[in-house]
């Protein structure tokens, strides 16, 4: 009883209730990706996350620990997010391998959830990326009239297409109506085109507090201000403002690998500057990058920065509230 | 006023106590009241062993102030007690009689500054906030007179309760509302502010008809967040002094009585139903326990669910400073999990500190860089514990940080010494 300290009565919520919202909110996108392209991609996603857990297992075994700490389900998400970046016609391997790496490499040497340093799935969808980027970046147009096949690679038959992200970047003239972009109805990852679905996500878990609106709102509002500033070659400029965020990854960045509570700032200011250098260095990187995915490549250089940006952040604020108070009251007693 | 209103929304959990009526318990058992710290110190007293006194009765003057049985009685002779909050106590002991003696002052017919303080210092009224006795707030806190300050300060009577489980002071809100409101306003005269008000948080029936009662500038409603910080909307300098102080300075005043009981709500899952009880001080905890029923099993907290101290014996004397004790059943304590980062204790800290960089400096003995995290503005109101979604003692581990800033290598012993 003497251990008994203050407060004597908590919250429910736990750090599990947290990864639980998370996974809540993909089954939305796999269903709907299920209705575009069959079966696949929710295998895709299903391995991924096994391939995660089991990683996990390894690394508690490894570091003699107990296998209960799978059931935070952080490893779960971590396989969720990089099945949901793949596209629907990758072969069922390439995902599984991410998990492991973002798990085995990422995440368990620095201590396991809660400790690393780096967005583990971040770090996965990146190592792919440069790895096997012609099987990451080649999508299936998307219909439901013809799902692909569950077999472990898609033949030749699958007609294939640029994503929007790729067309933008090569100044080409893409043919997907506003309504097809808002509706999700173009060529893509998993859980990324399905533009109406990921927004729903965002509001849900802002309103469940699982994510912060002082980092989604500003990175979001930052993405949206690059893309109007400098607007994509051949597109009007309103168009190439919806086209850039929803091309696929920036808006699955914003309201997934970004807030990541382990790897990103927690200070409110710190958060809204971290939203803002990510929106700047994500529109970068997607226009620049040698691959089409270079948000992911910016989180996770902002990620080293993060504790930094959390800690300097908040001395500015407090020594300009105290300077603001001293003022005032100098002002009180005048 | 900060710029963000922080803070984190309780779940309440008052039950039927703030409407039912008082429960007065008298005692059966000894009463302890408290004379000085160690037996050295002993005052010299002003009665003798085994003698009959009436509630009231002077026993001694400890600093010119008097100390007096609460109850009426017979005087044994000094006992030392073990008070888990104040450590050891050299007590006067007074079996209780069947005698209803009552001992009181004159009461005061126009009162001012000096005469409001006197009565408050004669009658020994103690602030329930604190513990320190009302006089010695009123003469810190005194403004000369055209001192401009006391234009820009207001006197605050706190009665918000905003604990789970405390409803003392809206019990004297429901009963001694004008009484309390009165000591308020001779409070207010003895500072020599003009402006003073009762804040509090009572649900809203309640609060109009507070309002129709005492008027509505004098009422003055504070948002649902733990710990309450704004008492007024104004930017003034608010002081706070609590309301059972207010209403006990109004009975000096206007009786003559002397501050001898207090309203203590005894709640919790140990008890069949929380109620507020009036009980003289220094009454054994044990004996108001079970007069309310609780369990004896259960673990008692001495103090609110947010800040209150568990304690494995409970006879010891009540004394001021305390309104609230919680009798909890155990319940498992869930294991510690790594800081996630979610960031919730930074949200909801009303002082704007970082309590997860705190802890995590405290972790990894970075001492030297606590006291950049200015953690001497913690007082400990256990909101980022209650939030901490991984089940970390974050308030704990942020008062031990403060404690052991920067000192940490002189207390490795030795060094101080050299």
């Amino acid at each position: 009883m003497n251990n008994i300290t203050a407060p004597h009565i908590r919250t429910e919520a736990a750090s599990r209730h947290l990864t639980r919202d998370v996974l809540l909110t993909t089954l939305p996108l796999c269903i709907f990706s299920a209705v575009t392209y069959g079966v696949r991609p929710v295998l895709i996603v299903l391995f991924s996350i096994l391939s995660a857990i089991v990683s996990e297992c390894v690394c508690c075994l490894f570091r003699r620990q107990s296998m209960q700490v799978i059931r935070d389900g952080s490893a779960a998400v971590t396989g969720a997010l990089i099945g949901l970046v793949m596209s629907p016609m990758v072969d069922y391997w390439v995902p599984m391998l991410g998990a492991a790496f973002a798990i085995i490499v990422v995440k368990a040497p620095f201590g396991g959830y809660g400790r690393n340093v780096f967005n583990p799935a971040a770090a996965g969808i990146a190592v792919l990326s440069y790895c096997f980027p012609q099987r990451m970046f080649t999508y299936p147009i998307a219909s439901s009239m013809n799902p692909l096949p569950t077999g472990m690679s898609v033949g030749d038959e699958v007609v294939t297409s640029l994503s929007l992200a790729a067309q933008l970047r090569a100044d080409a003239t893409p043919s997907i109506t506003r309504m097809q972009l808002i509706l999700g109805d173009f060529a893509g990852p998993i859980g990324a085109t399905a533009t109406l679905l990921l927004v729903a996500c965002a509001v849900y878990l802002i309103c469940r507090g699982t994510i912060s609106c002082w980092t989604v709102v500003p990175y979001f509002a930052t993405c949206a201000l690059v893309a109007w500033l400098f607007p994509a070659a051949g597109v009007s400029r309103m168009y190439g403002v919806l086209a850039q965020v929803c091309a696929g990854y920036v808006l699955f960045t914003g309201v997934f690998l970004i807030n990541d509570t382990v790897t990103t700032p927690r200070f409110w200011f710190a958060r809204l500057l971290y939203g803002v250098s990510a929106g700047v260095l994500v529109m970068l990187l997607q226009r620049i990058g040698r691959v089409e995915c270079g948000c992911c490549f910016a989180i996770l250089l902002l990620n080293s920065i993060a504790p930094i940006m959390d800690r300097w952040s908040w001395y500015v604020w407090r020594y300009v509230t105290r300077f603001l108070r001293i003022r005032q009251e100098v002002k009180a007693h005048e | 006023m900060p710029l963000f209103l922080r803070g984190v929304a309780l779940p309440f959990n008052k039950g039927q106590a703030p409407d039912a009526d008082v429960l007065a318990v008298s005692a059966t058992g000894p009463v302890y009241i408290p004379l000085a710290k160690e037996e050295a110190d002993a005052p010299t007293l002003c009665v003798e062993e085994n003698s009959t006194v009436a509630a009231g009765q002077v026993l001694c003057h400890v600093d010119r102030l008097p100390v007096f049985s609460t109850i009426a009685g017979k005087f044994i002779g000094t006992t030392m007690v073990n008070h888990p909050l104040y450590g050891s106590l050299l007590c006067a002991v007074i079996k209780p009689t069947r005698s209803k003696r009552v001992e009181t002052l004159p009461p005061v017919e126009e009162p001012d500054t000096d005469t409001i303080i006197e009565a408050a210092a004669q009658a020994c009224i103690y602030d329930e906030l604190d513990g320190i006795p009302l006089a010695d707030k009123l003469r810190l806190w005194r403004m000369a007179e055209n001192d401009q300050a006391a234009l820009r300060s207001i006197l605050v009577a706190d009665a918000t309760e905003n604990d789970i489980y405390g409803s003392s002071a809206w019990c004297i809100l429901k009963e001694q509302a004008q009484e309390a409101l009165y000591g308020l306003q001779m409070a207010a005269r003895a500072l020599r502010f003009s402006r003073y008000h009762i804040t509090t948080m009572l649900p809203r029936n309640r609060r109009r008809a507070l309002k129709r009662l005492i008027g509505r500038e004098n009422v003055f409603t504070t948002g649902d967040e733990y710990p309450v910080t704004v008492y007024d909307d104004s930017r003034d300098d608010v002081f706070c002094i609590g309301i059972q102080a207010c209403a006990a300075l109004s009975a000096a005043l206007q009786q003559g009585q002397k501050h001898t009981h207090t309203i203590l709500t005894v709640a919790g899952d140990g008890v069949p139903a929380s109620r507020n009880v009036r009980v003289p001080f220094g009454m054994d905890l044990e004996e108001v326990l079970q007069a309310c029923g609780a369990d004896p099993e259960a673990t008692v907290i001495l103090g609110d669910a947010m800040t209150g101290v568990p304690c494995q014996n409970t006879h010891f004397p009540l004394l001021p400073g305390i309104t609230t004790v919680l009798v909890m059943q155990s319940h498992a304590v869930r294991t510690p999990q790594p800081c996630i980062g979610c960031g919730r204790c930074a949200t909801v800290c009303h002082a704007g500190l970082l309590p997860y960089e705190i802890v995590r400096r405290l972790e990894n003995m970075h001492y030297e860089r606590l006291r950049y995290l200015s953690t001497t503005s913690c007082d400990g109101c256990g909101a980022c514990s209650y939030v901490c979604p991984a089940g970390r003692d974050v308030a704990t581990q942020v008062l031990n940080a403060n404690e052991t800033r920067g000192t940490i290598f002189l207390n490795w012993g030795g060094v101080e010494n050299e």
